[in-house]
């Protein structure tokens, strides 16, 4: 006798097997099950409807090619997130290369490449969040789109949380023969300190799901600012290096403003300036 | 009469976009309404509207959300939302402009 269970169970192997997503295949699964459902309705015998109903909805293979095209487009900015940050690592990798070796400084490389990598994941996922509310504003974004940058931001959070974490230990392991303390609390020590705090707050939120991923985009930007005042902030306070630009205390405050209105844009309506255009032109 | 390929691929978006301005539907209703419409001549390979849905969703054209039917069986419902209703509006000024210039061209006594 057919068993129409142990039928629909190998076609969704087959499905799965040609590489269909999960959900795309319980909507096709309830698909064929209606099609059945109507077949048989109609008087075709349970086994023969769901051959019918098999070959309506088409081959794995041409199924599977289908949403392949789907699956290739990756949101701009975190393609552009990505880049840099590979960028970012291979300029830190020749600048250790190139500049001058001291006995000593094999340590203090490593800090400031492990360091460096992870701020800018930091303040690269800052970045995306503030593209994230530059189209929120304007057009929203569809579930499947917030789903895939998902996958982007808490590969960006771990990566930022584990190069910040090994850069701290190894500039206290530094700092002991060298400065005679592991940790001083000095105000870049409690710059690290806070960019850790707000990285590990972040990676849990997302992994645990306490909090969805549009919202987490957009708290994201308030990370750029912490990562400004522990990078760019400290070093104006304690006089240790300015970057080569000494007076750019007021750039640091205006950059700072600016993300913190992308990150109150972020709490507003999904596409409110789209919506008053159309009413403007209508 | 069966549909070209090319013409069941370019049709498809406007199809489901005005189906979807009646309410809020799902795919086999969405297939059903279609074969309807068309007394059975636009026969789509029922697998291939749903990449075309979840191509609107990514698009934000569409909203979906899982459901259940009167049977207690899951289903995905689309719904439209004003992107939808914008690329409705394009379409249809588009598809009404070659209607009319092949009508013209088909039908001379007419222009």
């Amino acid at each position: 006798m057919h068993n129409l269970e142990q039928s629909i169970a190998e076609w969704r192997k087959n499905m799965k097997g040609a590489d269909v997503e999960p959900e795309a295949l319980d909507e096709l699964e309830g698909h064929l099950r209606e099609t059945v459902d109507q077949l048989v309705h109609l008087g075709a015998p349970e086994e023969e409807a769901l051959q019918r109903a098999i070959g309506q909805l088409g081959s794995p293979q041409t199924v599977a090619s289908e949403f392949e095209k789907l699956r290739m487009r990756m949101w701009f900015p975190a393609k552009m997130i990505v880049v840099a940050e590979i960028v970012v690592t291979i300029l830190l990798t020749y600048l250790l290369m190139v500049l001058p070796k001291r006995a000593d400084g094999v340590l203090l490389g490593a800090h400031v490449f492990t360091v460096t990598l992870g701020y800018t994941a930091t303040l690269l996922l800052g970045f995306l969040g503030i593209c994230f509310v530059g189209q929120h504003c304007w057009s929203g974004f569809s579930s499947r789109r917030v789903a895939a940058l998902s996958g982007v931001t808490i590969t960006f959070a771990g990566i930022a949380l584990c190069f910040t974490a090994a850069g701290t230990v190894l500039g206290m392991i530094w700092a002991k023969p060298h400065l005679g303390r592991y940790w001083g609390w000095d105000a870049k020590e409690v710059g690290a300190l806070c960019v850790l705090v707000w990285q590990t707050v972040f990676l849990f939120t997302h992994y645990f799901r306490w909090m969805t991923t549009s919202r987490l985009l957009v708290w994201s930007i308030l990370g750029g600012n912490i990562v400004g005042y522990a990078w760019f902030g400290t070093a104006l306070m304690i006089r240790l290096h300015t970057y080569g630009m000494p007076g750019y205390s007021a750039l640091l405050l205006m950059a700072g403003v600016a993300n913190f209105t992308f990150f109150l844009l972020g709490f507003t309506p999904e596409g409110w300036l789209r919506s008053h255009k159309q009413t403007y032109y209508e | 009469m069966k549909l070209e390929k090319e013409f069941v691929a370019a049709s498809s978006v406007p199809l489901v976009l005005s189906i979807l301005t009646e309410g809020d539907s799902y795919g086999y209703a969405i297939i059903q309404r279609v074969k309807e419409l068309s007394g059975g001549e636009i026969g789509w390979t029922d697998g291939m509207l749903y990449p075309v849905l979840h191509w609107l969703e990514d698009q934000d054209m569409v909203l979906s959300r899982w459901g259940e039917s009167e049977t207690g069986r899951k289903r995905k419902y689309y719904s439209l939302k004003p992107g939808g209703r914008q690329m409705l509006r394009r379409q249809k000024e588009q598809w009404t402009l070659v209607n009319s210039v092949l009508n013209q061209l088909w039908n001379p006594q007419h222009a």
